[in-house]
């Protein structure tokens, strides 16, 4: 049993009586932190007031201090970033290579151009920096700004750059963040916020960051810190067990943003199949959709609709595609994507029995390097859901009927192919529920000014305010008996 | 020994004097249980070898995981623990299968598990998975079982009538293991606080026992509900789930037979309640003073203990009563006088639970000293739950367990279950020779772990209200 140490910090403070222990999600690894309940009155901003130095800022700034940050994060250089990768080489399920790749990369995620053009096409600069005027008609005007929130941010530790995306975004934002880390990856984001604090340990931005780990659930923490004096947001990635914890405290006063798990899919048109060199070009592309971070995201291939047809010609062309698929997953480059970390033993289960028991399903691969599993008729295994560890689902289908209606509001990304067949179904996929559409081979990539999960995350981190203007006498109407008035 | 045998022929039920494994069934319960530890291997590796040699050719399912596997003969005890099914493999057809009615694939990848020829069978009117376990009744030696589905899909085994009348003999053991002044089994009616008919593996045992043993008399067999438990309206909760998961494409079709069924089902439901206390009434009036037999799930019987008492009866059988029970408490916690309650409102001194499974022929009732002693004619193994490996058979083992049924002559009777357990190979101290399951040492792994649902039907009578309330409301709608 090896015992990490994942500190508690609270406002540029690190704290370090360790006292709480937690199994990690291998179950060789402890991890023991200082107990959060003990220092609730501390971790919770009581205060509003407190949230006065971020205005006293400019956002060129907030992209300078980024950017520096960004500058100490190197992975070869920042001890902090080690103990995270270390830990999570034992708690993640991506493969070493992978995490290897993500921590090396993680100071790119704080480049000041990228959150200049983020923040102006999610939110605009303008109302970041101050008041935005327009007027109202009759002689009125607003004046409308985005404030920071403070907030809880449950984040989702299959990826490591979800807790740098977080504090990036807490910044720009000027929020309060709370990071309640989670058991995947609890180091992560006080790696970050301990480099932030010896870089500068007074600085605004440094101030409204706290890092905590505590077990999603534990009710002494939760009750006492999601109450409306003390946080306005939560927002919550994370599966259905965390928004379950988190539902029991929403009241008046707390707005929930859930960036909940989600599968995707992919739809191959019938040019898929035109030759061999098409078919093997996209079973390429289709390769990384499934293979990117280890098939860990909600973004990634899981059931992969061909329409290729159900007669024999038909299953024939989906057993060959299928047969590309697993080559192509086995040949991804290491820093891109491995072998499974950790076998999902149900997963298995189904798949042991699959591949056994039925003639209606060809598999081909297996084991911890991925398999590919061809239905033989125009259905996915009923055990979709649990497709991970590389294994991905080759569905053909006569008509791309099936696969649109197969779309639900747990639907995120579709990959399609050819770049033609988006235009024409994406507006049907959308009404069923899909929520991101991309080039075949495009999941991993997510454009970061875009939106995430149906929401703009970033505009509902903010709280929008309005400074209505009226001159006297438009608001003295009011007085004056309709008929008479004119009209507004 | 041999005297069971000729009395169950005598009853019409079916004997294989050929069979020397499953004619381990006919022994008296002392004799099973003072097997000496060297025969138990004997029979133990002897059994395996004979129906691998059998089965394999005969089993497709069986000859693929051989050939997987590569085992091609048994040497030794241990070597068969490759060869047991995951309990998932019972439910590896396609659900499809089932909404779209296809019950002609569906019994094709059933013929995988089965000796018995199912081919050539007129699917004709077969549209619900009620009409389809009918029909294999009817034109089959198949006696389909089913699970209660939680998981969202029902696992069905195909038991075959050989190993269904062998059933019986398990009751035998059990009502011989209740204690020695009880009457012969033929003599004593059986409670059972469910559905009177249906494809779960009690009621498949109790309703031959009618059919035989009790030579057609439908009161020797008192049931709480006197209709039967519908596979379909069963699967329909689990459906609706995975449905949920298709989008529009799984919009559920509730085929025109489910509907037509309905007035029965919401009959059934709505008058659940006052069903309850008739039947406590019905039991204490007719039964009083009498030595019964009754199966329950401990949480049911807890409750109907309760009820029973809050009308003020207590004391109702005689105390040499066969009071079977098992299946845990399903997520409740046990109230502290819970065994008070029920031995307070049966009348017996105190109760043994047992612990089986759907796979298994019968049921091993726990001992003065809580454990549960293995029938020689069961095998047990325990394995490593992550690599699979199987522990040595000696001393005491804590891991997955799985188990060999010898009386399975027509399906592959090796199961890997999703429990953890301690099986001890040590000297019992209540005498009995026997390998046992340690009191207080059975846990479910999670799934997370590999646990999952084995054919389990404990959590059924929920799944069964479930599913029907979903059924008046959808048809209100």
């Amino acid at each position: 049993m090896t015992q990490y140490k994942v500190p508690l910090i609270i406002r540029g403070k690190v704290i370090e009586d360790y006292e709480a222990q937690f199994g990690g999600r291998d179950g060789a690894t402890e991890l023991v932190t200082p107990s959060v309940g003990k220092y609730m009155s501390e971790l919770a901003l009581t205060r509003p007031s407190a949230m006065s130095d971020l205005y006293a800022i400019s956002f060129e700034e907030i992209l300078d201090y980024l950017e520096q940050l960004g500058t100490r994060l190197h992975l070869a250089e920042n001890s902090y970033v080690q103990d995270a990768l270390d830990l999570s080489l034992r708690t993640s399920g991506l493969s070493e290579g992978i995490l290897r790749d993500c921590y090396a990369n993680l100071h790119k995620i704080f480049g000041k151009e990228q959150w200049r053009q983020t923040v102006d096409r999610t939110i605009g600069i303008d109302h970041v920096e101050g008041w935005v005027e327009h007027a109202i008609g009759n002689g009125g005007r607003a004046a409308i700004r985005a404030f920071g929130a403070r907030s809880v941010h449950v984040i989702a530790g299959n990826v490591p750059q979800v807790a740098a995306i977080t504090i990036a975004r807490n910044a720009v934002t000027r929020g309060d963040a709370i990071i309640k880390t989670p058991s995947n990856d609890p180091l992560t984001a006080s790696a970050i916020a301990r480099t932030m604090i010896d870089m500068a340990p007074d600085h605004p931005i440094t101030r409204h960051l706290s890092v905590a780990y505590w077990k999603g659930g534990t009710e002494t923490v939760e009750e006492r810190l999601y109450r409306p004096a003390n946080i306005e947001k939560i927002i919550a990635w994370g599966g259905f067990a965390s928004i379950t914890h988190i539902s029991k405290y929403l009241q008046p006063g707390i707005d929930l943003i859930t960036l909940d798990p989600k599968l995707s899919s992919t739809i191959l048109g019938r040019e898929t199949f035109a030759d061999e060199a098409t078919m093997r070009a996209a079973a390429a592309l289709a390769a990384l959709d499934v293979g990117v971070y280890n098939q860990e995201a909600c973004s990634n291939a899981r059931v992969i609709y061909v329409e290729s047809g159900t007669d024999q010609d038909g299953i024939d062309k989906a057993n060959a595609f299928g047969a590309m698929l697993n080559e192509e997953i086995r040949a991804l480059p290491p820093h891109f994507s491995g072998p499974a970390v950790r076998m999902d033993p149900a997963l298995e289960n189904e798949m042991n029995a699959l591949r056994l028991s039925s003639e209606w399903h060809k598999i081909y691969g297996g084991g911890r390097e991925g398999a590919v599993v061809v239905s033989q008729m125009d259905e996915p295994v009923d055990f979709a859901k649990l497709l991970a560890n590389r294994v991905a689902n080759v569905v053909p289908v006569d008509d791309l009927e099936i696969p649109v209606r197969a779309v639900t509001a747990y639907t995120q990304t579709i990959g399609i192919y050819p770049e033609s067949l988006k235009a024409q179904l994406r507006d049907r996929l959308s009404i069923h529920g899909a929520q991101r559409i991309v080039s075949l081979g495009g999941s991993g990539m997510p454009v970061f000014t875009g939106p995430q999960d149906a929401i703009e995350p970033m505009r509902r981190m903010c709280k929008w305010i309005i400074d209505e203007s009226r001159p006297e006498s438009y608001l003295k109407q009011v007085l004056v008996k309709e008929d008479e008035g004119e009209m507004a | 020994m041999r005297s069971n045998a000729e009395q169950a022929k005598s009853w019409g039920l079916y004997v294989d004097d050929q069979d020397e494994w499953a004619d381990l069934f006919y022994y008296s319960i002392d004799d099973l249980h003072s097997v000496p530890a060297e025969d138990l291997d004997h029979i133990a590796i002897r059994g395996l070898r004979e129906r691998f040699e059998y089965l394999k050719p005969r089993l497709l399912m069986l000859g693929k995981l051989a050939d997987e596997q590569g085992v091609t003969e048994i040497l030794d005890v241990n070597d068969a623990a490759k060869l047991l099914f995951q309990h998932s493999i019972y439910k590896s057809y396609p659900v499809s299968f089932v909404e779209k009615s296809q019950f002609d694939r569906l019994t094709k990848w059933l013929s995988g598990f089965t000796t018995a020829d199912l081919s050539g069978l007129n699917f004709d009117g077969v549209e619900t998975i009620d009409d389809w376990i009918m029909m294999l009744d009817a034109e089959t030696s198949v006696r389909v079982l089913h699970s209660g589905g939680t998981s969202g899909k029902l696992s069905f085994l195909p038991r075959g009538t050989a190993e269904t009348d062998l059933m019986i003999q398990g009751w035998r053991l059990l009502h011989e293991g209740a204690g020695p002044d009880l009457p012969p089994m033929d003599e004593v009616p059986v409670i059972f606080p469910a559905y009177r008919t249906g494809a779960f593996a009690q009621q498949r045992m109790f309703n031959r026992m009618v059919e035989t043993v009790f030579g057609g008399d439908q009161s020797m067999l008192v049931a709480l509900n006197e209709g039967r438990m519908s596979a379909d309206a069963l699967s329909l909760g689990g459906r609706l789930q995975l449905a949920a998961q298709k989008g529009e494409l799984g919009e559920v079709r509730l085929s025109p037979a489910l509907i037509a069924r309905r007035d029965e089902y919401v009959r059934s439901m709505t008058e659940a309640p006052t069903r309850m206390s008739d039947f406590i009434d019905a039991v204490a009036k007719s039964l009083a003073g009498r030595p019964v037999a009754m199966l329950a799930w401990v949480g049911q019987l807890y409750d109907l203990a309760q009820a029973g008492l809050d009308r003020g009866l207590s004391n109702i059988f005689a105390s040499n009563s066969n009071i079977m029970f098992g299946g845990g408490w399903k997520g409740r916690t046990p109230p502290e006088n819970w065994e008070a309650v029920i031995t307070g409102f049966l009348g017996v001194d105190k109760i043994r639970d047992g612990y089986g499974m759907t796979e298994c022929i019968a049921s091993a009732r726990s001992c003065e000293h809580g454990h549960y002693h293995i029938y020689p004619f069961q095998i047990p193994f325990v394995l490593d739950p992550l690599t699979g490996e199987p522990y040595p058979r000696e001393g005491e083992q804590t891991g997955r367990f799985g188990v060999f049924d010898l009386g399975a002559t027509t399906y592959w009777g090796g199961f890997l279950t999703g429990d953890k357990v301690t099986v001890s190979y040590e000297p019992c101290p209540c005498g009995r020779t026997t390998p046992m399951v340690l009191a207080n040492s059975i846990s479910r792994y999670s799934e997370a772990e590999g646990g999952d649902d084995k054919i389990n039907c404990a959590g059924a009578p929920e799944a069964h209200d479930n599913a029907l309330a979903f059924l008046m409301a959808s048809v209100e709608n």
